[in-house]
């Protein structure tokens, strides 16, 4: 799901889009910052070190190697603060692993996984609190889905956005991420579940308290 | 009591990305590696898997650099396996050893012995005869400049050190074989080295926004209550 630095920065589109991309992510992540607690920050920092790995095990499904985002998991638990998170994780992943995302779409890809990641969690988080155990994982599931799916169509309409070569591009990463939205589900539902038992208090999330 | 409770929320919280770890095998460790090298008149190579086991049983498909297939053929128990070349072009040697293991290597044209026709068209079988095929005129009409130091033609001028000729390759290709193993090693020695890295960096923001946190928390005398 990580837009590399080449295909964006060639069309004034694309460069549109890029600085766009760097605002938003600027945006939410100050709002992310204001809101974060000091009791949060390590939750903050491991979610971000369990983002910053999973996009680096690449696990073969079906012929094609695919690897977890996490960024449902992530929204869960942080809310708004997934988005200081996430581009933490993906600056690093920039850094170390060249091919993982730029440095010029480091904004458009934050953005790109971390929209979705608030938006599970505006979505599922009261549901995932819900005492009925059932209906707390499948929103678990959900939510670790969505975000991935619209992840993925996010990601779809920057490239389909950035010019006309990608419209191919667009349709194969949206089909690519069928099965990832599957298994993310599976891993954010029972990371839900472990939870719900262990710490509930985790999924509190009180970003919404000052809200 | 509050720092104790911060810090066993952070266990907490990691023994959730362990489990989370633990459901994904890291593959990376699991890939797979073909080598190949023209030996004499056949292609020849091994697969293995980077912790080096052999690649048994696998299916090795060959595609020239139009994507047509040229032929196929498995690796033997010792993840072993060889090809006759028909023409003198690029092959592209495609290991599938299923779940996603797939490995590929490209065995050069300049690599391949020069009495083989490059033309498509002209499928003519090579000959399984004896290696030195002493007809000059069968040397094709190739842009590829002929090194001299080609083992075809060496062998060519004196029969009698073909097989010990052909002994050092198999040496030399061993070696090479040992040697891309271990540079796959050291590649997934420096990539943990990078994942730690890196969540030794978000350690570090996070040790950062404490004490910034930590500064605005002095000059505001009234903290809020927490939670």
């Amino acid at each position: 799901m990580h837009i590399p630095d080449g295909p964006l920065s060639v069309s004034a589109v694309g460069i549109g889009i890029l600085g766009a991309g760097a605002a938003l992510a600027a945006a939410g992540t100050a709002w992310g910052l204001r809101r974060l607690d000091y009791e949060r920050v390590p939750q903050v920092a491991l979610l971000s070190s369990a983002f910053f790995v999973a996009s680096l095990i690449h696990v073969p499904l079906g012929g094609a190697s695919v690897h977890l985002v996490l960024n449902g998991l992530v929204g869960l638990v942080l809310g708004w603060a997934a988005f200081p998170a996430i581009l933490i994780a993906l600056a690093l992943q920039a850094v170390f692993f060249p091919g993982l995302g730029g440095f010029t779409t480091l904004g458009v890809n934050t953005v790109v996984m971390a929209a979705p990641a608030v938006m599970g969690y505006a979505v599922f988080h009261r549901l995932v609190r819900s005492p009925n155990q059932t209906a707390a994982l499948l929103a678990g599931f959900a939510a670790g889905a969505v975000a991935v799916l619209v992840g993925a169509a996010l990601l779809a309409a920057v490239l389909a956005a950035a010019g006309k070569g990608f419209e191919r591009l667009a349709q194969a990463v949206l089909l690519a991420h069928v099965p990832v939205a599957v298994v993310e589900g599976l891993v954010t539902s029972s990371a839900v579940a472990f939870l719900r038992k262990v710490r509930p208090a985790l999924l509190e999330a009180p970003c919404t308290q000052s809200a | 009591m509050r720092l104790r409770r911060l810090a066993s929320l952070a266990t907490q919280l990691g023994m959730v990305v362990v489990c989370i770890l633990g459901t994904t095998s890291p593959a990376a460790a699991h890939k797979a590696s073909v080598f190949a090298a023209v030996q004499g008149k056949v292609i020849s190579g091994e697969a293995y898997f980077r912790d080096g086991s052999p690649l048994r049983h696998a299916q090795v498909t060959v595609f020239d650099p139009a994507e047509v297939k040229l032929g196929e053929t498995k690796t033997d128990a010792e993840g072993k396996f060889s090809f006759e070349p028909r023409r003198r072009c690029d092959h592209r040697l495609v290991v599938d050893g299923g779940e996603g293991h797939a490995a590929e290597y490209t065995v050069r044209a300049e690599e391949l012995p020069s009495g083989l026709s490059d033309g498509s068209a002209a499928a003519a079988k090579p000959g399984l005869a004896q290696p030195p095929s002493q007809t000059p005129g069968a040397q094709p009409p190739s842009a590829v400049p002929d090194s001299p130091a080609r083992p075809a033609a060496t062998a060519s001028q004196s029969p009698p050190g073909i097989t010990e000729l052909r002994g050092e390759l198999q040496a030399l290709q061993k070696q090479i074989v040992e040697l891309r193993r271990d540079l796959a090693a050291r590649d997934d020695r420096t990539r943990l080295r990078d994942i730690l890295g890196g969540i030794g960096y978000i350690l570090g923001l996070m040790g950062l926004a404490f004490y910034f946190l930590g500064t605005r928390r002095k000059a505001e005398p009234s903290p809020p209550a927490g939670g």
